[in-house]
């Protein structure tokens, strides 16, 4: 258990920095965006927080782009040595970090949430709002950011996005994990798109077909990332050996 | 005992061991030597089950695996560490992951090379790095700790600092395989030189057999390896004909 802690926490610390980065920064412009347009009186309540969205968007990105970073050979340095050398296995030592970067990502949405929360109660309070005191719940409720991030009674979005936290951190987890085998990876970056381009960071009141879409696919993401450093962990050095010549150590440990 | 027996690599169609096999018992110095690409760093990382190979390689009769690969500490000139890890996180890191790690080692040789404890590892200098890289292999508290090239880029002097403490600090029963091109510089202070030669071992011999024949270690390895001295001679000759 302990190792396990230590593992968790390891990753975590490499984590921390990158997230309060891309949070604090994140927020700052959100806030900015949000507040810097004053209070309409007049506006289409589903698209209020758009410009937000650029903001939650550029957070996810940074964020995503900074976690790549951490645990991959960077100046000849191969942590991947040490890593191997561990009594917890490298799937093992991948999912903590995906989970600590996953963490990241939640703490990033959640300082836009409060960001978005934050002005929804001021425009209520500016009583600018579209439904008096109710104004920052109907706001929150219509603005498919807004929802994603504070989807309120609406329990299929937290577990989609909780999911949608898990995928995106195993995408950049799988980065510095085939970099540590002397890879590129280059699906992460395809997976951060599709969350992007794909409306992952969106959520729509009451459209549970796309939830369930959304969610499912990044459940599949998880499972692809894990069957694949649980098969590339075990296939050691392949790069080493195109031709395949050579036998294994467990098989020939056996012999 | 650490046994290797018949274990052969290829890197493609490359040969980079050749039926090799090797057995290192507890307590010993052991130097490895060999030329650029002769296998050293491979067969450490054979050991290791850092990459794939044929043939048996065993710790006390045991296939290496997580559960006794602990017992092997590893130090590398590509470096192992964490970067953005300070040395400090790697104590306590390494305290939790290797039951025999020696904190006490870990500070005395820390003190000793008079490393930074609070800095992120890959601030470090080149010498420093490979100190550093040394200190943890050697607090680690393993059985065996396989050293490959751990000097380049520390002076003659922190070498030689490097392998007095080296010769103080061992316990009876750990061994160290140390791989390294300075055979002179490490000739006084293993006990054990094995030769590797385009993948295959072609010398092992005790330091003391060597005193009993009145042979050096540097004659000893020419010979191993059919060093032509005369090749420099020959090939000045053909220059200087080649001028007139």
């Amino acid at each position: 258990m302990k190792k396990h802690l230590s593992t968790f926490m390891l990753m975590a610390r490499f984590a921390l920095w990158p997230t309060l980065a891309a949070a604090l920064l994140g927020a700052a412009v959100s806030a900015a965006l949000l507040f810097s347009g004053g209070v309409h009186g007049s506006w289409d309540s589903s698209n209020f927080f758009d410009k937000a969205d650029y903001a939650v968007t550029g957070a996810v990105v940074l964020l995503f782009v900074l976690l790549l970073r951490p645990m991959r050979e960077r100046g000849g340095i191969q942590p991947g040595y040490t890593l191997r050398r561990l009594g917890v296995s490298e799937l093992t030592a991948y999912i903590w970090q995906s989970l600590a970067a996953a963490m990241g990502f939640f703490i990033c949405l959640m300082a836009q949430a409060a960001v978005i929360f934050a002005f929804a109660l001021y425009t209520q309070a500016q009583d600018q709002g579209p439904a008096g005191d109710m104004s920052a719940l109907v706001m929150l409720y219509l603005s498919p950011v807004a929802h994603a991030l504070m989807p309120l009674s609406d329990w299929p979005v937290y577990i989609r996005m909780l999911l949608v936290c898990c995928a995106l951190g195993a995408a950049a987890s799988y980065f510095p994990f085939m970099n540590r085998h002397g890879k590129t990876a280059f699906s992460p970056f395809v997976i951060l798109a599709a969350a992007i381009f794909g409306g992952a960071l969106r959520a729509d009141i009451g459209d549970y077909t796309m939830e369930g879409v959304i969610g499912g696919i990044s459940f599949v993401v998880i499972g692809i990332y894990l069957y694949a450093v649980h098969y590339r962990a075990a296939d050691i050095d392949d790069e080493d050996d195109p031709l395949g010549l050579t036998g294994g150590a467990d098989s020939a440990a056996q012999s | 005992m650490l046994e290797i027996k018949n274990v052969s690599k290829n890197y493609g169609r490359k040969a980079a061991l050749r039926d090799v096999s090797l057995s290192l018992p507890r307590g010993q110095l052991v130097g490895l030597f060999g030329e650029n690409g002769a296998g050293k760093t491979t067969l450490m990382k054979c050991i290791l089950g850092f990459v794939r190979y044929y043939g048996t390689i065993t710790l006390d009769g045991e296939p290496i695996g997580r559960r006794n690969i602990s017992r092997i500490a590893f130090a590398t000139s590509e470096h192992s560490f964490f970067p953005d890890l300070s040395p400090l996180g790697h104590a306590q890191f390494y305290a939790d992951h290797f039951p025999t790690f020696s904190r006490k080692r870990f500070d005395v040789l820390m003190d000793f090379f008079e490393l930074p404890l609070s800095v992120a590892s890959r601030k470090l200098s080149t010498g420093q790095k490979n100190q550093f890289e040394a200190v943890l292999a050697l607090s680690q508290g393993a059985d065996y700790i396989l050293m490959d090239e751990p000097f380049g880029g520390n002076d003659v002097f922190n070498r030689e600092d490097f392998y007095k403490v080296l010769l103080g600090i061992l316990g009876e029963n750990e061994t160290v395989l140390l791989s390294t091109h300075l055979i002179e510089e490490v000739s006084g202070f293993i006990g054990r030189a094995v030769l590797i030669h385009q993948g295959r071992i072609t010398g092992d011999v005790s330091m003391s057999d060597l005193d009993e024949r009145g042979e050096s270690l540097i004659d000893y390895v020419k010979s191993a390896w059919n060093y032509r001295a005369d090749r420099i001679k020959k090939a000045i000759d053909e220059l200087d004909e080649g001028a007139e």
